[in-house]
């Protein structure tokens, strides 16, 4: 279980994260929802271990996240962050070199997915093609917690639905699964959570079938509710 | 398959898998997929995809067999009962609509023969 | 940290590539120099193997100081922020790169001086001139070849141990700056800033060491070159991990 306790994370005098208790479950999908800035980035660096809090607490398991927990969970950040010398292999190499729930198996199997090949150089790549690259290697990994931000942008739609095939394949009772993304249609079917944030808080969560059956509300629906500047839309 | 996503999900999955069932698309003792493999081909959370079964199970239209998996109920009766159910409600469907338009049954039944008549 | 050194090698690996490349080509132009007998090539191309000595050994470190800025202030961060290493041993693998390579580059050119050494004593066939050459040195030279084994070693080791310092307090400086300016433009040029201040002032430390060409100074220098090193290394894992902000 993947739980923040009160966390605040601050830059600067901006309040990025503010006082946000969330749980996440095994064995479930959740959107994390919300316009650039709202904090949803923020608050999964800080699940992943990345960024320290200003106050509250991040745990994994009941135990605050450091380096022994980035070794469970994985973390896809929305920019392209590969050394540029490498190639789709040597990304490959580099994460069975640090991580031990790394499958090269299964990481030649979603290159193939993908569309890619090992021998693609790094610099070489469109964004499109890094887009795809950065899922295959952290999907690749046997984590128990996976956090995708932007996990659809700037790939093509054929790509998209392969990817949303990827992530309903493979969280299993186990697994916790967290992306971000702005095309919230796309996690429609295939997240069974949702977490609204807002300004840094967090403004609501719901179990999107019980969204549907109480309100006869999509969960793109309920964003436009809750983010909407316009009243009574 | 493309959902509403005004309506839960496991519904649509499970009104889809009965079209399959009735038309014989899915034939009667065949096993059906497994929970994750349903999700896959249809693109859904895994959970849906478990509560879809359990929705099917409880309709007895489709039962577990230890160590086996799932398969579609044996029992034509109960898929003719379906069947039946769910051509009910396409002509309630069919009803509320007319009578949208502020047309009785008797219109219906008056406008279906005209139809037959002009299939002939 | 084998499989950090191993990539951090690696990110290096064009440095090395260039100083091979240059040496070899300066060391191609001695070799003619000899066989064509021209003097002023043989003394020009000698200068510029000491200078590429010299100069080759800054490159390699500020090669290495410009991988570590990169690598904590870009996207790439993630890289090594992603995995479960701890700061400490991020910040080890870079340090061990850095004073390997100014070791290896350091031994290469030294190694090509005795060749070059000899090879101008076999051109002009004159030892003599040579040792009066040494003699003419001075007579630091002399004292240091007066030295028993033991205090030549710790000599070398004060000497080695000062380039760690040097890469130690480069690496913090850079730390120091990146923590401070959050990955700012003007992020590197401050990073120099605090290089050079604080070179300074260890210069100035260890200048109050009394010169007394015995096993006592170079012992105290490499002490306190050593201490500096673990203070700086110590210092600058705790900095990235504290200001971690990826």
């Amino acid at each position: 279980m993947l739980e923040s306790k009160d966390i605040t994370m601050r830059f600067g005098k901006t309040v990025a994260v503010d006082h946000i208790s969330l749980r996440l479950e095994p064995g479930h999908i959740y959107a994390l929802l919300g316009p650039n800035g709202s904090g949803k980035t923020t608050w999964m660096k800080l699940a992943a271990g990345l960024l320290k809090p200003a106050s509250g607490e991040m745990l994994w398991n009941g135990q605050p996240v450091g380096i022994e927990s980035r070794k469970e969970i994985a973390y896809m950040s929305t920019e392209p962050y590969f050394y540029n010398w490498m190639t789709a292999g040597g990304v490959g190499k580099y994460y069975a070199d640090f991580f031990g729930d790394y499958d090269a198996e299964r990481f030649a199997d979603l290159l193939d997915r993908m569309e890619l090949t090992p021998e693609l150089k790094v610099k070489e790549m469109s964004s499109g093609m890094l887009a795809k690259l950065k899922i295959a290697v952290t999907m690749a990994r046997r984590a128990k917690v996976w956090l995708l931000d932007e996990p659809f942008n700037g790939i093509d739609l054929l790509a998209r639905d392969e990817i949303a095939r990827l992530i309903v394949e493979s969280v299993d009772k186990d697994a916790i699964l967290a992306m971000s993304s702005h095309l919230v249609e796309e996690m429609e079917a295939v997240a069974d959570k949702a977490v609204f944030i807002k300004k840094g808080v967090l403004a609501e969560s719901w179990d999107l079938e019980e969204l549907r059956q109480e309100t006869g509300l999509s969960m793109a629906d309920r964003y436009r509710e809750v983010y909407s500047r316009q009243k009574g839309v | 398959m493309r959902f509403d996503p005004m309506i839960p999900i496991w519904a649509q999955v499970v009104e889809q898998l009965q079209l399959d069932m009735v038309t014989g698309r899915l034939q009667p003792g065949s096993k059906m997929p497994s929970g994750r493999d349903l999700a896959v081909r249809f693109t859904i959370n895994p959970n849906t995809a478990a509560r879809v079964y359990q929705e099917m199970e409880s309709l007895g239209l489709c039962e577990p067999r230890r160590g086996l998996g799932t398969f579609v109920t044996e029992d034509a009766g109960r898929i003719e009962a379906l069947r039946r159910q769910m051509a009910e409600d396409a002509l309630n469907r069919f009803l509320v609509s007319l009578a949208g338009l502020g047309m009785t049954p008797a219109d219906a039944v008056a406008m279906l023969r005209e139809h037959e008549q002009d299939a002939q | 940290m084998a499989k950090l050194l191993r990539y951090e090698f690696r990110k290096t690996m064009l440095a090395k590539i260039i100083m091979l490349a240059i040496a070899g080509t300066l060391e191609l132009i001695f070799v003619i120099s000899l066989l064509t007998d021209s003097r002023t090539l043989i003394a020009f191309s000698s200068l510029m193997l000491l200078s590429a000595a010299t100069n080759g050994i800054t490159f390699i470190g500020l090669w290495s100081l410009i991988v570590l800025h990169r690598d904590t202030n870009s996207k790439q961060s993630y890289m090594l922020f992603m995995t479960p290493n701890s700061s400490f041993r991020i910040l080890g693998a870079k340090v061990i790169e850095c004073a390997l390579s100014i070791l290896l580059v350091g031994a290469c050119f030294t190694a090509l001086g005795f060749l070059d050494v000899a090879l101008v004593l076999n051109h002009f066939k004159a030892l003599d001139d040579f040792l009066s050459m040494i003699r003419s040195l001075g007579g630091e030279v002399a004292k240091i070849l007066s030295m028993d084994s033991g205090t030549i070693i710790l000599l070398v080791l004060s000497v080695l141990s000062m380039y760690l310092m040097m890469v130690n307090i480069a690496f913090f400086a850079d730390t120091l700056s990146s923590a401070l300016l959050r990955g700012k433009k003007a992020g590197f040029l401050v990073t120099l800033a605090f290089f050079l201040a604080m070179f300074i002032g260890m210069i100035a430390l260890l200048n109050l060491v009394p010169s007394t060409f015995d096993a006592k100074e170079y012992l105290l220098r490499t002490a306190i070159a050593l201490g500096v090193s673990v203070a700086a290394y110590l210092g600058g894992a705790l900095l990235m991990d504290a200001k971690l902000s990826v």
